[in-house]
């Protein structure tokens, strides 16, 4: 926890930050679990102080809001982030696709390159990437991840099987990509997790390419995570893992 | 805190028990797109969001125009409310709060405040909140707890909250450094958090 950063609770929670330092507190935010406690208390304290603000509303408003909400949508809930390649899957491929189709090309390059760098990539694994470059699934996020900073790479293998994981704390974000993954039956599907300190939480399904590489899945929440796991799960997937983990990446402490 | 409902006892009859009358709860129903919940939840925070944003932007013409986006915020936004992260008051005062400080700076609304409070007429409606006695009483408690802080902090929390400023132009104001404001700002939330026994 960053002492400097951490006393900012109180101007957060007053809404006294500017736009800027506030987009940076709230990221920090994610990763510290301590500020957002303390981030809760201090914004129950400040509503008080709000209450004690109290005036009658202008007589009115009660009739103009309630004629007005007949014609306001309401947001869905937020959902727990999925698998962005399933999204793809389901319809043909958007504009979106298309456009970000260059950048995920660059993206993967640079995963090969850096790999590759590490020596730890087989000429398998670089048509793997190859053949992932194909699939847009999540090209943003994947493109994004790999240009942080402080982009990390982890890798590890069980038998024939291998699992690459890039990851961020500062983004709090990984993505991963495995090789080796033998063919699912059509009601079976491989799934994803992230392993954290309340243990495992799904990060979506897995799609298996014809050369038994999986397309680059991003996991969020990741940065007080201990690993990344593959299970395989009955089709739809599960929200808890049942079935033995495949590969299991350990993310950098 | 509950604001009894806006002064029409014969209408309460028309609600249908909520299950759970909580705000949280409410809000829950809300989500659903229970518009007879939403009038339940306006009942309770109406006039803690309408007080503060104008405590905030002084004009009450822009804080009736602010106060109506935020209830609709409410409406809109209902299902992404958390529990995890803080009471549906503090989701709804925070909604309320940060409305009302973004559209202070903006320059237009800046100008618009400096200029036209100065021709408001400064009467308050305290002698009608007056009836409303928890109202009062949660009045009373604040006040009580900000003269326990010390004058540094009463100010920087004071303008920084309901005078709307970030903690940069409350540094300027008081001519202190910005690492002094913030942590006054902290320590004087914290002893507020204590004062008026924010569960922890």
């Amino acid at each position: 926890m960053n002492a400097d950063i951490h006393t900012l609770t109180g101007a957060y929670a007053a809404n006294a930050l500017p736009a800027d330092e506030r987009v940076d507190f709230e990221r920090h935010l994610r990763m510290c679990e301590a500020c957002g406690n303390e981030v809760r208390e201090l914004q129950a304290t400040t509503a008080l102080l709000g209450v004690a603000a109290a005036l009658p509303p202008p007589p009115g408003l009660r009739e103009r809001v309630l004629a007005e909400i007949g014609r306001v949508r309401q947001l869905g809930p937020e959902l727990r982030p999925v698998p962005r390649d399933q999204a793809y899957q389901s319809g043909p491929p958007s504009r979106f696709a298309h456009w970000t189709r260059r950048a995920v090309a660059v993206g993967i390059a640079a995963l090969v390159l850096a790999v590759a760098g590490l020596g730890v990539v087989t000429y398998q694994q670089r048509q793997d990437l190859r053949q992932a470059n194909a699939e847009v699934a999540s090209a943003q996020a994947v493109e994004e991840l790999l240009t942080a900073p402080d982009a990390t790479f982890s890798r590890a293998t069980s038998g024939d099987v291998s699992g690459t994981v890039v990851s961020s704390k500062q983004r709090d974000e990984a993505v991963f990509i495995s090789s080796g993954l033998p063919a699912v039956p059509a009601d079976k599907t491989y799934q994803l997790w992230v392993i954290g300190p309340s243990g495992p939480t799904s990060a979506g399904l897995l799609a298996l390419g014809d050369s038994g590489s999986t397309t680059p899945a991003v996991a969020s929440d990741t940065a007080q995570a201990q690993s990344l796991a593959v299970t395989m799960e009955p089709a739809g997937g599960s929200p808890q893992p049942t079935g033995d983990i495949l590969v299991q990446v350990e993310l950098p402490a | 805190m509950r604001v009894p409902p806006g002064g029409d006892p014969a209408r309460s009859g028309e609600f249908a028990l909520a299950a759970d009358e909580s705000l949280e709860g409410l809000l829950g129903q809300v989500a659903k797109g229970d518009q007879r919940a939403f009038e339940l939840v306006f009942e309770r925070v109406a006039a803690p969001v309408y007080g503060i944003v104008r405590r905030v932007l002084r004009d009450p013409a822009q804080s009736e125009e602010i106060a109506q986006e935020v209830m609709l915020e409410i409406w809109r936004q209902a299902a992404r409310f958390s529990v995890e992260r803080g009471s549906a008051l503090s989701w709804v005062m925070t909604i309320a709060h940060r409305r009302a400080v973004d559209r202070v700076r903006t320059e237009a609304a800046a100008s618009a405040r400096s200029a036209r409070a100065l021709w408001q007429d400064n009467r308050t409606e305290y002698d009608q909140v007056a009836e409303q006695v928890e109202v009062r009483l949660e009045q009373e408690r604040v006040r009580r707890c900000l003269e326990t802080l010390t004058e540094l902090q009463r100010e920087s929390v004071d303008l920084a909250y309901y005078g709307g400023y970030t903690y940069r132009e409350v540094g300027e104001l008081l001519g202190v450094a910005l690492g002094t404001v913030k942590t006054r700002l902290r320590d004087g939330l914290i002893r507020m958090r204590d004062c008026l026994g924010v569960a922890r």
